[in-house]
């Protein structure tokens, strides 16, 4: 998940990257991914995914399409699709997103809430067939009381 | 016509050397130009003023990376196609356009194409392409990497520390947002792209295989001590600087693509 400098390479790419050793203080909106390595506080912002590494420590509220955390988090996550914290993330905040996963060593100190997805119900046959009433045959007696 | 704005010092006077040859085949070639020899590049403005009106196809920068600098300078505002006919030591614009030697460069001025860089701003000084500001300033640092004869005086044996030097840095950038590091080299490259951030800034500190990359319109840097800010190899201001990415473009003349390159759909 995690890019290297070769992904990188590609002047029109727009990905964010904050390095190891690097503090970044304010808030940042961008179009692209944002890696961070190094040391954020603030506010995050994109459209794509953001990836927190296992040494980045982030006091922030993040939001991007996709999240997945690697090392610290101080801060509300909201993913339009899914958050994944692995086994050396930690979030100390409440995360809302579609899909939520949290390997084993991952910690969570929050709550979380799921979108609700909206998906078209299939159609389905019905496993058995209706028949229909066939109409009585007029017999001449008289009914009415 | 062009205009030539030649630099008689440039490449140790190379100029005088091939001006007999350059105006014979620009002649043969079928240019025509009028060429200016500058007493000094301060004189560039002065000369710009008074010739601009025969440069109906552009203007040309004869000489390396400070005549180039001070003649995009002098025509930022003209709106005029700029080309380069590199005879200086070093020109890293026309490296980088693809321009190689002063007979290519002066060929292509027959049929040159045309390509459209963003400008950007140095406090008031206009540049192309990229700059660079180095944190490892201190020249002995510098050749403790392996860089020079020095280090085979020195010897390899150099602390970590000395081979670490960097400046504490802080880059303020669009009004809201602030970095800090220790920083060996900054590099500012011009997004000529519209739309988007103008500008792509790249951090190296002292561990490079950890780069940081940023996306921004204008930013401040200011460090705990003077950097040089280099345009190729020429140092044009030191820190604290501002940069900007201008909405303003200029037109550079380039070689032609090869018929198969230019019809070559893009991937």
């Amino acid at each position: 998940m995690a890019k290297t400098r070769a992904d990188f390479a590609d002047f029109n790419n727009p990905d964010t990257i904050i390095g190891r050793g690097v503090r970044v203080e304010g808030t940042l909106q961008t179009a692209g991914d944002i890696q961070i390595n190094g040391e954020f506080k603030g506010k995050l912002l994109t459209e794509a995914d953001v990836v927190v590494g296992e040494y980045a420590v982030v006091d922030a509220d993040i939001n991007g399409q996709n999240v997945y955390v690697s090392g610290e988090v101080i801060g509300d996550i909201n993913a339009f699709e899914k958050i994944e914290i692995m086994e050396t993330g930690k979030v100390d905040g409440n995360v809302t997103a579609s899909a939520l996963s949290i390997e084993s060593g991952g910690i969570l100190k929050g709550t979380s809430t799921m979108h609700e997805v909206e998906t078209e119900r299939p159609e389905t046959e019905p496993t058995y067939e209706v028949q229909e009433a066939k109409p009585e045959e007029d017999s001449g007696a008289d009914t009415s009381a | 016509m062009y205009l030539l704005l030649a630099n008689p010092e440039a490449g140790s006077k190379r100029f005088q050397k091939i001006k007999p040859q350059l105006v014979d085949y620009l002649n043969k070639l079928g240019v025509r130009f009028d060429l200016v020899e500058l007493a000094n590049l301060v004189d560039a403005e002065e000369a710009m003023k008074k010739h601009i009106q025969h440069a109906t196809r552009g203007v040309i920068a004869i000489g390396g990376n400070a005549t180039v600098n001070t003649v995009i300078n002098s025509m930022a505002d003209e709106g005029m196609p700029f080309g380069i006919i590199p005879i200086g030591k070093t020109n890293y614009l026309a490296h980088s356009l693809g321009i190689k030697g002063w007979r290519n460069a002066a060929k292509l001025l027959a049929e040159p194409d045309k390509i459209a860089r963003r400008l950007g701003k140095i406090g008031k000084h206009y540049f192309v392409d990229k700059i660079e500001i180095l944190g490892s300033h201190n020249l002995l640092s510098k050749y403790l990497k392996g860089e020079g004869f020095l280090k085979k005086f020195l010897g390899s044996s150099a602390s970590s520390s000395e081979r670490t030097a960097g400046v504490n840095t802080t880059i303020s950038f669009d009004g809201t947002v602030k970095v800090t590091t220790l920083v060996q080299k900054i590099s500012a490259k011009l997004n000529d792209e519209k739309g988007g951030k103008k500008i792509l800034l790249e951090i190296t500190t002292d561990d490079p295989k950890n780069p940081t990359r940023l996306w921004m319109d204008e930013l401040e840097i200011e460090g705990d001590k003077k950097m040089p800010v280099l345009m190729g190899n020429e140092t044009v201001a030191h820190t604290p600087v501002e940069i900007k990415g201008c909405s303003k473009y200029i037109e550079l003349l380039i070689p032609k693509l090869p018929a198969k390159l230019a019809k070559s759909p893009k991937k």
